[in-house]
């Protein structure tokens, strides 16, 4: 029993959340800390051509300090990739798998409503773990067809989602994949799968707060 | 003597306000040449308005959206990187094409349609959906509809997909007859109106990136 608990404590839902009666598109609310500026605001000062263009390089080393620092991650749904860079210098071009932006209907449960899409926007690494346990979510079992067990140990599946996981938020994560030949489609319920090896790379050079931005 | 029947009455008008929908050009159109912007005061001074307004938008966990009109791009970013950049092949705009303010918020992204996944035994995470849909699926000729008062009418070059333009430009016409009816009754800020021509697998590419409530930010990228 402590094994168990010690197991689901160490498990997580991949791409889990519900969308209750959802439209089209499925975001997630944004993301992150919503961290304020980090430098103070560009005096204002006269309008001559020199004065103008010395405010522009203010503004420019200001919008610039709003950048990571360190590494950050890149996912392009559309073409299905996934990038790991650090300043405009892209250290990891990976092929990915995004969401597949299809619905499943709760079967007998009208309004309760799955959008597959994989979320846009900026989030921040919230979990990096190794050796995850996939805990199926009521989703996973209603699409094959299958009853939503009550013993949470029926949930378990350690194995398929690879040697490491990186949460960004809301049940989606960063993780591998059994199926190599999948790469480079929307196939996902929500995730963004990798190969091993990508998967190894941006594992290291990630951490906690890590920028992970999605369009 | 003849009488005009209740149709031809009725096929008339339309007819004219068809072909003046589908005719009719907006006022600004893109210069012939990008002009220098490194002595003109007046274009600075845009370049840091733009730049002030996207440090607003920077300061957020957001991905929005700045075109840049005079060098004929669209760029998707966050924190003030470019993250994918698409080509505008030409625009044209109503008013005098300039002076566009702050940040407009996306209403709602364009539409498509969703393929329902049918529960079946031997499904699992690993098995390719049925009909997943991809960036092949969304449209290519599109309004995205922006707060305050902004139409951004998307589309391939008319000559590819002729029927699809005429469409998409008579939707656009029904939108400003409707904007230009609700203003009547000061309900709503004027409606500008930009047209931007990207190749179609940008036009479509642009679709599938843009989500509700994004922003978007119109002037001079400063590199």
């Amino acid at each position: 029993m402590a094994h168990l608990a010690k197991t689901m404590a160490a498990a997580f839902a991949c791409a889990g959340s519900l969308v209750l009666a959802a439209s089209h598109g499925g975001e997630l609310p944004e993301a992150g800390n919503g961290a304020a500026m980090r430098d103070q605001p560009v005096r204002r000062s006269g309008d001559s051509l020199e004065a103008l263009r010395a405010r522009q390089a203010a503004l420019k080393r200001q919008l610039a300090q709003l950048a990571p620092e360190g590494h950050y991650i890149v996912v392009d749904t559309a073409r299905n990739k996934l990038q790991v860079k650090r300043r405009d210098q892209v250290i990891l071009d990976a092929v990915a798998s995004t969401g597949s932006g299809t619905i499943l209907d709760a079967p007998g449960k009208p309004g309760i409503r799955w959008v597959f899409d994989t979320p846009r926007g900026e989030f921040k690494v919230q979990s990096r773990l190794t050796n995850p346990v996939w805990v199926k979510p009521d989703w996973a079992f209603l699409e094959e067809g299958l009853g939503v067990p009550t013993d949470p140990a029926e949930r378990l599946e350690p194995g398929t989602l690879g040697d490491y996981a990186l949460g960004f938020g809301k049940g989606y994560f960063i993780h591998g994949t059994l199926y190599r030949r999948l790469l480079g489609k929307n196939v996902t319920h929500g995730c963004i799968r990798l190969s091993d090896e990508d998967l190894r790379t941006v594992y290291q050079l990630s951490k906690i707060g890590t920028s992970v931005m999605i369009f | 003597m003849m009488r005009p029947g209740p149709l031809c009455s009725l096929l008339v008008p339309s007819l004219l306000t068809v072909g003046f929908l589908l005719g009719s050009p907006l006022q600004a159109a893109e210069p012939a040449s990008r002009p220098s912007d490194k002595d003109n005061p007046a274009l600075v001074r845009e370049a840091n308005r733009v730049l002030e307004e996207e440090i607003k938008l920077a300061a957020l966990p957001q991905i929005y959206l700045l075109l840049d009109l005079s060098a004929r791009s669209l760029y998707i970013k966050g924190r003030g990187i470019e993250l994918h950049r698409l080509e505008v092949l030409s625009w044209e705009a109503s008013g005098n094409g300039e002076n566009w303010g702050g940040a407009y918020r996306l209403r709602a992204r364009p539409l498509v349609e969703r393929p329902k996944v049918q529960p079946a035994p031997g499904k699992d995470q690993n098995t390719e959906p049925a009909e997943p849909i991809n960036v092949n699926d969304m449209p290519a000729e599109y309004l995205l509809q922006f707060d305050p008062g902004l139409l951004v009418n998307v589309g391939p070059p008319a000559g590819e997909h002729p029927w699809l333009w005429a469409k998409n430009r008579l939707r656009e016409g029904w939108r400003r007859l409707s904007a230009w009816t609700d203003r009547s009754g000061d309900r709503q800020v004027p409606l500008r109106v930009l047209r931007l021509t990207l190749p179609q697998d940008q036009a479509r590419s642009l679709a599938w990136s843009v989500t509700d409530g994004m922003p978007l930010l119109i002037g001079t990228a400063t590199p």
